[in-house]
């Protein structure tokens, strides 16, 4: 990236189903990060 | 191709100050993030909600429109909400099963969601292999690719010996299948001595979640056993126990908060460091979770429950002190997806009767089903294929919060839009969770560097 860089790209877009898993409500479950 | 016409930024996209010269903008839909430089926001004019593509270069309008932060004005972007809700609804690709190996539980804590609900009974060995067959029939069916299984209860370990039996059943059920198989424990902690490590690894258990409320005086307040024991120092030696263990793959510490522990939360975290449980980043982790209020709680404790902006400041809090001693915030207290709201996550209980979610478990109306067949109730089906209200759709937070949470409406008698605790809350997750993954990030290092 040059010095005139002004667009970070942080995270990219999760598809719809890869977003979801880790899934599961986190109030009553919780359990993040299984991979 | 080169991007051409008129865009807008999505209304699914939350815009956080991240420093003085810098915005991240977050697709809630997507869970994409991208940070810009506030120069180019003024001079795309972003705010007016109307951008014209041919004021930006191509290189920083391509990204912005490929993490779906600026939508053709064509969009009805109302329809990617119903997309989402729709295709994930009914798709088995990751399957969750709770099992729940008994209703009994050690423990008396003070805001359990299953209190006045108990019952002695554990599942037994017919039960057991019903719900495998299930699984596995399920998961054929269903082209599931993988099948993530845990045990609950109660407290699950004990009823322990069920537990390695369904483990070894699953494993062997998916052995020769493509279908990859996680085994997890939400446990109470107290019962995870050396020996029954030993016994769930060697069934391939090797996730588990336990739960510190504070330092020992306040965790045990709340968390103690039937007969008002403290139970603080036998989890916190199990932990050490397990963190000495290779097998052990991920352990997540689970911090319930209310208002009663909010101000002992940092004297925990002190105290976990002191004794080294969280130098494994790898493998352990801290999620700070509200606790929700409960039909039967012990001493009133509901009137202890966060709302609101006053959730999201404490929340806030906690993530903030997480970050300055280096502890990563990996996960935002989310309600969306849950079993309600999917056919893919379910409870099965003792008995055989299928649950949906936690919060109703031993509520005959919200049995969605029963084993050995299965099934979706009427009712179920109906809460199902319920969409977010007209207002909701419009709101950037529905794609996480997805309508919000039926227990909460049940337990308050009517909806209840959390909307003021994600305001406040969601904005102070993003900035610490961005910087969190700036740090360390070689293509990032010029961002790291000014922010």
């Amino acid at each position: 990236m040059d010095a005139q860089t002004r667009v970070w790209m942080v995270q990219g877009k999760q598809d719809f189903v890869a977003k979801l898993e880790p899934r599961f409500c986190g109030c009553f479950c919780g359990v993040k990060e299984i991979s | 191709m080169q991007a051409t016409g008129r865009y807008r930024l999505s209304r699914y996209v939350v815009s956080v100050p991240l420093s003085d010269r810098h915005t991240i903008l977050h697709s809630t839909l997507y869970r994409s993030t991208v940070v810009v430089a506030n120069d180019l926001l003024s001079e795309v004019g972003y705010r007016s909600g109307s951008v014209d593509s041919a004021q930006l270069a191509e290189a920083e309008l391509r990204p912005l429109i490929e993490q779906e932060v600026l939508v053709s004005e064509e969009v009805d972007e109302r329809d990617r909400v119903r997309y989402l809700i729709a295709s994930t609804r009914f798709d088995y690709s990751v399957m969750e099963v709770m099992l729940l190996t008994t209703r009994a539980c050690d423990f008396r804590c003070t805001y359990c969601t299953e209190a006045g609900r108990y019952a002695g009974t554990h599942m037994d060995s017919s039960v057991a292999r019903d719900a495998v067959a299930y699984v596995k029939r399920t998961c054929e069916a269903r082209g599931t690719r993988h099948l993530i299984a845990g045990f609950y209860g109660g407290e699950p370990l004990l009823n322990s010996p069920t537990m390695v039996h369904v483990a070894d059943a699953l494993r062997e059920a998916l052995d020769l299948s493509r279908i990859r198989l996680t085994l997890f424990v939400i446990s109470n902690g107290y019962g995870l001595t050396e020996t029954m490590f030993d016994r769930l690894a060697a069934a391939g258990i090797q996730h588990f979640q336990i739960t510190l409320d504070g330092p020992e005086e306040i965790h045990n307040a709340r968390r103690r056993l039937e007969d008002g024991s403290g139970t603080w120092r036998r989890i916190v030696e199990n932990v050490i126990h397990m963190m000495g263990d290779s097998r052990l793959k991920g352990l997540s510490i689970r911090v319930n908060v209310d208002a009663h522990n909010a101000p002992w939360i940092p004297q925990l975290l002190d105290d976990l460091e002191t004794r080294g449980l969280l130098d494994d980043r790898k493998r352990v982790q801290v999620y700070v979770a509200p606790v929700v209020p409960s039909p039967e709680p012990l001493r009133d404790w509901n009137r202890y429950i966060l709302w609101g902006e006053e959730k999201a400041r404490v929340l806030a809090g906690l993530w903030q002190m997480m970050e300055e001693r280096g502890i990563p915030v990996t996960a935002f207290p989310n309600v969306y997806p849950c079993g309600l709201t999917v056919e893919w996550g379910s409870l099965i209980d003792p008995s055989g009767d299928i649950y949906a979610c936690a919060g109703f478990l031993g509520v005959p109306e919200y049995i969605k089903g029963h084993l050995p067949e299965g099934g979706v109730s009427p009712r179920h089906m109906r809460i199902l294929l319920e969409e977010p209200r007209n207002p909701c759709l419009d709101c950037v937070w529905v794609p996480i919060c997805g309508g919000g949470c039926r227990h909460v409406a049940a337990m308050l008698g009517h909806p209840h839009c959390d909307k003021a605790f994600y305001d406040a809350a969601y904005p102070a997750f993003l900035r610490i969770v961005t910087r969190q993954s700036v740090e360390g990030r070689e293509d990032l290092r010029q961002l790291a560097a000014c922010i």
